[in-house]
């Protein structure tokens, strides 16, 4: 989904005025929730991104989203991302069981669409949003706060490593763990820290008297001129 | 229980107002080309009032209506101050999306003049709106495009109804602690200056 950039997108984005909106899909264990920063509801069609597509996206439904927190790449892949929702008075049932259900969130798919509006030459079309996934990760972390005078429930969304399962930290020695009989990586350690080493001694045999070998580091074949 | 929307006081008319459109909008501006671009997001209105000094017993009931606000959880009603418009039985050719600050109107006859006139205020529904331009006729098919600000925040299907002869939008207070009055020496209440913003959503 990040390849591809259309002209339509580069215009978009290189217009003076630009009109912005986030698009969140939070699938929760019992309920996806569609949330948007934009204004009214939106329905995206046409963008053939199946998780987009068709499904009604609202800006107060479950509670207004008030953050996206900062979007992270780098080379070990992607830092954590947050995402707060304002938890209303009377909450949604999905945001009120996430409260108190871990199962609700942990490891659920989220993904994070940022829109763009394509500036049209006739005012009086209908408006066309791009959309462009921003982020697909799973929720790992929930965090209720209520100080009072707000009520936010902030998700953590981390798209690399909970979807990463952790290194083995196998090597070629553990083998015979597994088929005792192999004896194919006995030499593994011996082979990996092989010469070329600097001070180590190479025997190798030439031909005649004038042996090519080396004795403790010490090249024979240079001092054999006697 | 209180249904909000209510109305706002008849027992005394401001004697200032004063409407601003609040825009979420930031601004980029390049510090090598001066090249600036916008962001916008939102645009709301901003509305400040104030009342003349009225009799005790005027304030007192005005006072009890901004309690009835509950702060900023309450919403009313309020008409703008304008030159009085008789067009009626105007509605939308076209349907009004979202994020859209122009559209098509039908109700005038094939080339009828449009009595429309920029800073006119209208009302799609319960979203206020001043008019920025439209043309002096209608088309041939009795249809005028008309651009206004801000932009339509719900979408309308056409054949909404457009209102010119009394516009009004929905606001609530910006200050949870709501409204008061101060006592003078010579006992006449003064309310101040009064803000509210439009009711989004």
């Amino acid at each position: 989904m990040r390849n591809g950039i259309t002209a339509r997108e580069i215009e978009a984005v290189s217009a003076p005025k630009i009109i912005t909106a986030y698009a969140l899909r939070l699938d929760f264990a019992s309920e996806t929730i569609f949330a948007w920063t934009g204004v009214g509801a939106a329905e995206p069609n046409g963008s053939g991104d199946t998780d987009l597509d068709g499904n009604r996206f609202e800006p107060l439904a479950a509670g207004v989203t008030h953050d996206v927190g900062s979007n992270t790449m780098t080379y070990s892949g992607s830092d954590e991302l947050t995402i707060s929702i304002a938890v209303p008075a009377t909450p949604h049932a999905t945001i009120a069981a996430a409260q108190v259900l871990p199962a609700e969130y942990q490891s659920r798919p989220v993904i994070v669409w940022r829109g763009l509006l394509w500036p049209q030459a006739d005012p009086l079309a209908p408006p066309i949003w791009l959309f462009r996934r921003i982020r697909t990760g799973a929720m790992t972390k929930l965090e209720v706060t209520n100080d009072g005078t707000m009520h936010n429930l902030t998700l953590t969304i981390e798209s690399h490593q909970a979807l990463v399962s952790n290194a083995t930290n196998q090597t070629y020695l553990d083998q015979k763990r597994y088929d005792p009989a192999d004896t194919s990586q006995d030499y593994a350690a011996s082979i990996a820290n092989g010469d070329p080493a600097p001070s180590k001694p190479v025997v190798s045999y030439g031909g005649g008297g004038y042996g090519r070998s080396t004795i403790d580091g010490f090249n024979v074949a240079t001092h054999a001129d006697y | 229980m209180t249904s909000y929307p209510i109305s706002f006081p008849n027992y005394a008319a401001p004697n200032a107002e004063r409407f601003t459109l609040n825009r979420r909008q930031s601004v980029t501006e390049s510090p090598w080309t001066y090249a600036v671009q916008t962001v916008d997001t939102a645009a709301q209105w901003q509305l400040q009032w104030s009342w003349p000094r009225m009799r005790l017993a005027q304030a007192e009931r005005i006072a009890a209506w901004g309690l009835s606000l509950k702060g900023q959880h309450g919403s009313f009603r309020y008409y703008p101050r304008q030159f009085s418009s008789t067009l009626t039985g105007r509605s939308l050719a076209l349907p009004g999306y979202t994020y859209q600050d122009t559209i098509s109107a039908t109700g005038w006859g094939a080339g009828a003049a449009t009595e429309l006139r920029p800073g006119q205020w209208f009302s799609i529904g319960d979203q206020l709106l001043r008019l920025i331009d439209a043309p002096t006729t209608a088309d041939a098919n009795g249809r005028v495009t008309i651009s206004f600000e801000p932009f339509l925040r719900v979408q309308y299907v056409a054949g909404t109804g457009l209102n010119f002869t009394a516009p009004s939008g929905v606001f609530r207070l910006n200050d949870s602690n709501g409204i008061a009055y101060t006592l003078d020496p010579d006992k006449l209440p003064d309310f101040g200056a009064i803000q509210a913003r439009e009711v989004v959503g």
